[in-house]
């Protein structure tokens, strides 16, 4: 019926407010409290918590924890609508933040919550984009859980893939589905893709991450970050080099928003042993997903 | 439900209400509520994240003693 509890939601807010200045303390007991409780009568239900922000988490793992995984929830930071950046104080880019995590705790990362809102002035498009390139930057880094907030829309709060009553999918439903289906079976974090060169020289605000599993398929995802979607950078090309450790037929490259494939001997693309070289790929701030299996 | 699993997704996450699983202290049930959300989660093949949250029942809603108990009853093979 359950397959983790999670021990408060954002216990920053509410739980601090009720505990006092100790909750932090408070908290770490009061998890590996309900985890004994849990593995005494059901090993395969995990426990997972401390959610609250940034060196709060931190602080608390340092403390000793026996749970099965660390909860953050990584908005973007300032208005929330630069997906390449979050708010967990002191850390501010998300790829930052979960480095840094990573070099605390071996737990499993879940996200329970993470996502944007459409307003009148950021579009479903806005939206969709912000969560295609979460998504793969998320997967990219090896987050083992990643919740979007929300579904549906609630009240005036439109974080929902889908808008309510009645209920009918926004852009961003479509391009979930897609990711969710083109990473089906691999995930990042084992396996690194090169930006050899961009022709407009924006190489910082490139995002490249490559995804492989157990199965003969290779995923390679790359776009400009760092842009809140309604003021992206220039366009330009570029050219990266990852690896491709088995055999495959087809090989194509799509839009990760639209949809749209092009086979990827469109471009200028090489093979030298297990290493794919492909120049004169199309780079945005809408990601771009190549698709080797 | 349906149109959740549609998306590819494999959890959902959703609160229980403590105060409802464990209406008097040490007397739990399973609320018509939560049952329902459960079990349309399981029967859309919906793994589920469930956050544990205070007992206004009480005087600490966040007593660390009735938490585990209370979590441990629900995670009680049936």
């Amino acid at each position: 019926m359950i397959t983790a509890f999670e021990i408060t939601n954002e216990p920053n807010n509410a739980y601090a407010s009720y505990e006092g200045s100790a909750w932090c303390s408070k908290l770490v007991l009061l998890t590996n409290s309900v985890k004994a409780a849990v593995y005494a009568v059901n090993p395969s239900i995990q426990v997972i918590g401390l959610g609250a922000q940034g060196s709060q988490i931190t602080f608390m793992l340092a403390k000793g924890t026996t749970m099965d995984g660390v909860v953050y929830h990584p908005y973007g930071n300032g208005a929330g609508f630069i997906p390449e950046t979050t708010y967990e104080w002191p850390y501010f880019d998300y790829g930052g933040w979960i480095q840094v995590l990573a070099s605390k705790t071996s737990l499993p990362k879940w996200e329970t919550e993470w996502g944007t809102g459409t307003t009148s002035t950021f579009t479903n498009t806005n939206q969709a984009e912000f969560i295609a390139r979460r998504l793969l930057q998320e997967s990219g880094l090896g987050v083992e859980h990643s919740f979007i907030y929300e579904f549906e829309d609630n009240g005036p709060e439109l974080y929902g893939v889908c808008s309510s009553n009645p209920t009918t999918p926004k852009t961003a439903f479509y391009v979930v589905q897609r990711i969710i289906s083109t990473l089906a079976g691999v995930r990042g974090g084992t396996s690194l893709v090169s930006v050899n060169a961009v022709a407009n020289g924006d190489v910082t605000d490139v995002k490249a991450f490559a995804y492989q599993g157990s199965i003969n398929k290779t995923v390679v995802a790359f776009w400009f970050g760092n842009h809140d979607p309604r003021t992206p950078p220039a366009a330009s090309t570029c050219q990266l080099t990852f690896i491709v450790p088995h055999p495959y037929t087809q090989p194509y490259v799509m839009n990760a928003m639209t949809g749209a494939q092009v086979p990827l001997s469109s471009y200028s693309w090489s093979q030298s042993g297990n290493q794919s070289t492909v120049a004169g790929l199309p780079i945005s701030d809408q990601p771009m997903i190549i698709v080797m299996q | 439900m349906p149109a959740i699993a549609s998306t590819g997704v494999s959890y959902i996450r959703d609160d229980l209400n403590a105060g409802s699983w464990e209406p008097n202290k040490g007397v739990y049930v399973q609320p018509a509520w939560d049952m329902g959300w459960l079990n349309t989660a399981k029967a859309n093949g919906l793994k589920v994240v469930a956050v544990l949250g205070p007992n206004w029942h009480y005087a600490d809603q966040y007593d660390p003693v009735a938490m585990s108990n209370l979590a441990a009853w629900i995670a009680k093979p049936a």
